[in-house]
């Protein structure tokens, strides 16, 4: 397999061409010139000239050649069009945005240009992960979302604290590439292949015949499941995140919390769904899925409720979502272990839309936090947030509404994400699944809506310190109108997702459509499939 | 919109001015209007007001052109509430209901069409009892609120309490025009909260926040009566709507109230032999008697005795005067308290069925009357609050209403309703008038603690004995026509040939002794605050004097009414377009000129049909030429006339020996044994209060500390436990966030190899 490159790749990977060039430029002009709000500026255009290319893109209504995708997705070299990669490409867009907003003023003068040129790389990475068929883009993918999160971390905050935050995450990082690598590897070994279309093909045909390698592949899952795992914060691969997001700034947590986690679900799900396309592999996966929800979901929520620390409380808050996306994963695997064919897309939408809300959410909250620090000091201290209903209510209101939403209330974001995800857990095709399996699922629905019942505990304490308490020494905000901004854009793209879940929900389960047809016609077409 | 009728449109912008001006008042009153937010309240009722007299007018006109059918109505359908199709199951619900009391219970429809839809739509409707109560609310609204901006310019919450006035004036004019029975206790619902929010208006005030808790839970058994007959309607009538619908022909519609009549005729039937005759008659008529039709009496009784605070449920009307005195004039003397008066006649074609065996309902409700009356006329004696005097001369007066109603005639009922008209006029007067006094007195009501007014606010003196007069039922004040026109009715009840003959004597003299109760209390009250010597309290300050124009304008205008609406409207030779012809042509009153219509003085003679219909014939005619003709006051009953006439004068006159000067006379009377046991009795309000505490208020209490009890110690015991173990779980994993990197990687690895391990489980 030698894929060729040719003008038509580059043409589709024209948004992310462009984020580079932007992050490249932003680099280069920094060297010249520290002026921010023009170079943040060029910046934001250049994110909406991203979003203009992308409505040239969509794949349902034709590419630049004017093919359409209608089912089946195309390849293209080491690339996958499909309206999964679409549409999270809009998420990620919309998230750089809220994003840049929030770090208008972050790190220091002299290194803005870097880190906003960091911040577009890993924007152009998650991008690439979004839609990459191939083990060694989706690595290098990956990568270009982690190391530029290294140099972020590490200019964010000049500070010892900061440096001891930046080297643990550097450190458990390259552990868990390692370890993602190493799963690669196995995958590569077991199957021959780097194509994930390719794998489930060979996985099949071995599985009947029996060679030595293929045995490798449960081990390359567990270590997949590992690396990715970590990327996502779940548990055990969780133990960075409180100690990280402690240690950096409000704008670098709130990076922090939201790119990998988007990066290590697709990733995972890409994997999971193309290359494990195997039912022994699959039926591994959903029990190791559903192992890392249970337990994700209880520890986070439980840690938080210890919490004193506004960034350290988020930190255990993002674990225990993570926990949340498992279920949609854990359901999209057992569907698919059951029966290849059934075309259940309710967990991966479900995870989706739950993705959505969640990120919006927290960048909400993050970005409250940057506004309220400063350049200087951080907001660390619960009780710092008191009173700021009465000083400034309207980013108080902006922030309880994230604050709810990630709690699950009606009619916002979070509850419809959290409503679907146990919605799709609980409604299997009984024909499909054994009774075993259904109970599992029963299970987990119980603990997540226990979890959604403890998380209340932690989330509404903020809210009462907002309103109930009264002001100590007052918080003087001196984050800028940025990430005020994005605070307040982030609040209202929840109430407006809470208001019409239809129209998302519409959008999450066309993106989840691609997976059966590209499943079937792996495995029955694999002879005429000439490429 | 563009096809209605001028009636049509009247009675939908009637109500809604007020609405609108209530949203104005709310929304900008706290901000911008403040101090003048009556502007938009005073500005919507005028119009409002004017348009009620235009919709009587154009009424007038609508009854005299028209022929057809029973009495006179027209609905006007705004939009469809709740529609259920199929919802009733008339054969099954029916026969169970029939069984229970054992009695078969059928419709004038056959049982196989009987299903219909639960179809509710906000219907509005005109006719005779619609138009006049309109024209009263919002006249009398109109000239409270004038005085209310007046009574009202110092207080903080002047946005508050227009806004609630405009919202209480809406609700009332929509409790009067609904034209089914959900809509209709919607807003008697409504007019109850608004009770409740203005009797608590100063909720700063302890008792004033505790009589308007008292008010509303007191309303709620009221209430709870009310919708239990609502059910009993729907399962047995299969309908909410007064008024025929394609689906099903309205409780109080055309098409059974003229069944009432048309079946009547029909001799075959009941010549039958059939053992249960008189229920027979009921089904054809298409009204069902027996234990569910004196249920669904009951009940409705039940209801407008909270509303209308009648005995046993009167405790709160009283109390019920902690709220502003405007309110106490509009929604607890005038208004809201009639609503009862006016369901209850409403609904008379439901308490004219035959209930035998059980009881007549309109005894009962004649009975509750006459009690009321009486009891609320012994207390008032007693009481130094001049409004409690007041208010308990409003149950008082209620309760002549509710007599009225009772008789069942015609003339009865049409009587009620006229004292119901009038007593909106001379009592808001006497609330007026005594506000005016507590204005001036710096809110002391205490009658022992001011007196001899009458050279220091003369206005208010001479308007307050207009009303004093016209409450005492001097001619030719507009109290004696009302109050005569009941005395009469009840005066032939209890000289007819009726099986409740006797009660009905003994309620007619109760109504007598009541009468002249009438006259002694309301001047024992009138003199000791106008009379004696010149005593004012400390409170007043300099505020002492005579209240403002604005006050007093209104209280002139009033003062007029009461001198007048009785002498225009109950006059002898008052037309089809009088009172009483406006209020006949009403179908749920007009259908009682019809042969059908069971008067309660027949109610015992079981003869032949052939005799039924000719003394029927006989009676019918006969009422149909006394209440067009001779309209309310009949020459037959100069007797009454002047026994009552002769009451109220004697009370008067006793009232000025007693209170006149000094009180001596008063302090020597009390000192007789029967007489001091009487005084203690009324001035302790026959003890209705201690004894609700006792029964009903100590045990709920109980109940309530024992259920806060368990909450508190069990319930939140067991919450705040099963609180603690998520955080404990937390607290077990602490240790594991160390802070090393080592060993987090060593966690990392370790979990690796868990899963590994148990992959190899798993696969191998």
């Amino acid at each position: 397999m030698n894929p060729q490159v040719d003008w038509n790749t580059v043409w589709l990977l024209l948004p992310e061409l462009l984020l580079v060039l932007l992050a490249v430029w932003a680099y280069v002009a920094g060297a010249f010139s520290h002026y921010r709000n023009g170079s943040n500026a060029i910046l934001l255009a250049g994110l909406i000239l991203g979003g203009y290319l992308l409505t040239q893109q969509n794949p349902s209504h034709g590419l630049w050649d004017g093919t359409a995708v209608q089912g089946n997705p195309i390849f293209s070299g080491p690339l996958i069009v499909d309206p999964f990669g679409h549409t999270i490409r809009w998420l990620v867009l919309v998230v750089g945005g809220l994003m840049l907003l929030s770090m208008w003023r972050a790190g220091p003068e002299d290194l803005s240009t870097e880190y906003t040129g960091s911040l577009f790389l890993i924007l152009a990475g998650l991008m690439i992960v979004t839609r990459t068929d191939e083990l060694v883009l989706l690595f290098l993918g990956l990568e270009l979302v982690s190391i530029p999160t290294y140099i972020m971390l590490f200019i964010g905050r000049q500070r010892t604290a900061a440096h001891e935050a930046t080297t643990k995450y550097f450190y458990l990082g390259i552990l868990s590439s390692g370890l993602l690598l190493y799963g690669f590897a196995l995958l590569y070994g077991a199957t021959g292949t780097m194509q994930l279309r390719e794998m489930p093909d060979v996985l099949a045909i071995s599985g009947a015949g029996g060679g030595t390698l293929i045995r490798l592949a449960p081990a390359a899952l567990v270590l997949v499941i590992a690396g990715l795992g970590f990327k996502m914060a779940a548990v055990p691969f969780h133990f960075y995140a409180p100690d990280v997001y402690e240690g950096t700034t409000a704008a670098n947590a709130g990076l922090l919390s939201v790119a990998p986690k988007i990066a290590g679900l697709i990733a995972l799900v890409r994997i999971m769904l193309a290359g494990f396309m195997k039912p022994d592999l699959l039926e591994l996966g959903w029990q190791m899925a559903l192992a890392l929800a249970l337990m994700t979901m209880t520890l986070g929520n439980v840690m938080a409720l210890l919490q004193n620390n506004v960034r350290r409380m988020m930190a255990y808050s993002a674990i225990s979502h993570a926990g949340y996306l498992f279920i949609g994963v854990a359901v999209a695997l057992a569907v698919a272990s059951g029966e290849v064919s059934s075309a259940n897309v309710g967990g991966i939408s479900a995870a989706l839309f739950y993705l959505v809300a969640y990120a919006l959410a927290t960048l909400g909250i993050f970005a409250t936090f940057v506004y309220l620090a400063g350049a200087d000091r951080e907001l660390d201290h619960i009780d710092e947030l008191a009173g700021l209903s009465k000083s400034r209510p309207m980013i108080a209101l902006s922030m309880t509404i994230c604050l709810l939403s990630l709690t699950g209330v009606p009619p916002l974001a979070g509850f419809w994400g959290k409503l679907e995800l146990f919605f799709c857990a609980l409604c299997f095709d009984p024909k499909t699944v054994d009774i075993a399996t259904r109970n599992w699922f029963g299970v987990l629905v119980i603990v997540g809506a226990m979890n959604a019942a403890i998380s209340a505990g932690y989330y509404l304490r903020l809210v009462g310190v907002m309103y109930f308490r009264p002001a100590g020494k007052s918080v003087q905000p001196t984050g800028g109108s940025g990430p005020m901004i994005a605070a307040i854009a982030s609040a209202v793209l929840v109430i407006a997702i809470g208001m019409m879940p239809a129209w998302f929900f519409e959008r999450t389960n066309r993106a989840a459509e691609p997976w059966q047809p590209i499943v079937a016609t792996t495995i029955s077409n694999h002879a005429s499939e000439a490429r | 919109m563009s096809d209605w009728t001028t009636i049509q449109k009247l009675l939908v912008a009637i109500p809604a001015l007020p609405l609108v001006a209530t949203m104005v008042t709310a929304l900008l009153g706290p901000r911008y209007l403040r101090g003048k937010s009556h502007l938009p309240i005073v500005f919507g009722l005028v119009i409002s007001c004017v348009l009620s007299l235009e919709l009587l007018r154009q009424l007038n006109r609508a009854i005299e052109n028209h022929e057809t059918g029973i009495g006179y109505e027209t609905t006007v359908d705004l939009w469809t509430w709740a529609s259920v199709p199929e919802a009733y199951d008339g054969s099954g619900s029916r026969k169970t209901i029939g069984d229970s009391t054992g009695r078969l219970i059928t419709d004038v429809h056959d049982a196989s069409d009987s299903s219909g839809p639960f179809h509710i739509a906000v219907t509005l409707r005109a006719d005779g009892l619609t138009c006049i109560m309109l024209a009263m609310v919002t006249l009398v609204a109109l000239l409270i609120a004038i005085y209310a901006v007046g009574y009202m310019h110092q207080d903080r919450g002047c946005w508050r309490f227009f806004t609630y006035i405009g919202l209480f004036v809406f609700s009332m004019t929509m409790l009067v025009s609904a034209s089914n029975f959900v809509l209709l206790y919607v807003f008697w619902e409504a007019v109850g909260l608004c009770s409740y929010l203005l009797i608590g208006f100063w909720y700063e005030k302890r008792e004033a926040a505790a009589a308007g808790t008292k008010a509303f839970l007191v309303n709620r058994v009221g209430d709870f009566g009310f919708a239990l007959a609502l059910f009993f309607i729907w399962t047995v009538y299969g309908t909410l709507n007064f008024h025929d619908t394609q689906n099903a022909p309205g409780v109080l519609g055309q098409e059974r109230l003229s069944s009432m009549q048309q079946e009547f005729g029909r001799p075959g039937e009941s010549g039958e032999g059939h053992p249960r005759g008189a229920q027979d008659q009921d089904v054809r008529t298409g009204y069902v008697g027996g234990g569910i039709g004196l249920a669904i009496c009951l009940l409705l009784m039940l209801g407008a005795c909270g509303k209308s605070a009648q005995f046993p449920l009167h405790v709160w009307l009283p109390d019920a005067m902690e709220g502003p005195t405007p309110v106490s004039a509009l929604i607890h003397a005038a208004t809201m308290v009639t609503a009862g008066v006016y369901m209850v006649a409403r609904c008379t074609p439901l308490f004219a069925v035959d209930c035998a065996p059980y009881l007549d309902p309109r005894a009962v409700v004649a009975t509750i009357g006459g009690l009321s009356a009486l009891i609320a006329g012994i207390i008032a004696m007693t009481q130094n609050d001049l409004k409690r005097v007041l208010a308990y001369s409003t149950i008082s007066q209620l309760g002549y209403m509710f007599l009225a109603l009772g008789t069942g005639s015609l003339v009865g009922i049409i009587a009620g309703m006229f004292h119901l008209f009038t007593h909106a006029f001379f009592k808001s007067l006497l609330f007026l008038g005594a506000g005016s006094v507590m204005h001036a007195m710096g809110g002391v009501i205490d009658m022992r603690k001011f007196g001899g007014l009458r050279r220091l606010m003369p206005m208010t003196f001479w308007t307050f004995l207009a009303g004093a007069l016209a409450l005492s039922g001097i001619w030719p004040l507009a109290g004696f026509f009302s109050k005569d026109a009941i005395l009469a009715a009840a005066y032939d009840v209890g000289h007819g040939e009726a099986a409740y003959a006797s009660l009905f004597l003994w309620l007619t003299y109760a109504a007598f002794l009541t009468a002249f109760l009438t006259a002694l209390y309301t001047f024992r009250a009138f003199y000791m605050t106008f009379f004696g010597a010149e005593e004012i309290p400390a409170e007043a300050g300099h505020h002492a004097r005579e209240s403002r124009p604005i006050m007093t304008v209104p209280l002139v205008i009033l003062a007029l009414g009461a001198l007048a609406v009785g002498w225009i409207f109950g006059q002898p030779g008052a037309t089809k377009s009088g009172f009483a012809g406006v209020a006949a042509s009403t179908p749920s009153l007009a259908v009682m000129v019809h042969p059908g219509y069971r008067a309660l003085d027949t109610a015992a003679e079981r003869k032949s049909a052939a005799e039924r219909k000719s003394a029927a014939e006989k009676k019918s005619a006969a009422e149909k030429g006394s209440v067009a003709e001779k309209g309310l006051h009949q020459d037959s009953h100069r007797r009454v006339a002047i026994i009552s006439l002769v009451l109220a004068v004697l009370g008067i006159g006793i009232a000025g020996f007693l209170y006149l000067g000094d009180a001596r006379e008063v302090r020597a009377i009390i000192q007789w044994p029967v007489m001091k046991q009487l005084h203690r009795i009324s001035y302790g309000k026959f003890f209705f209060d201690p004894v609700y505490w006792i029964l009903v208020v100590l045990p709920g209490l109980a109940l309530a500390s024992i259920c806060y009890a368990f909450d508190r110690w069990l319930i939140d015991g067991l919450v705040n436990t099963i609180g603690r173990i998520p955080s404990g779980i937390g607290r077990l994993f602490r240790n594991m966030q160390c802070g090393m990197l080592q060993t987090y990687a060593l966690w990392m690895l370790l979990g690796v190899l868990t899963l590994l391990g148990s992959a190899v489980w798993h696969m191998w």
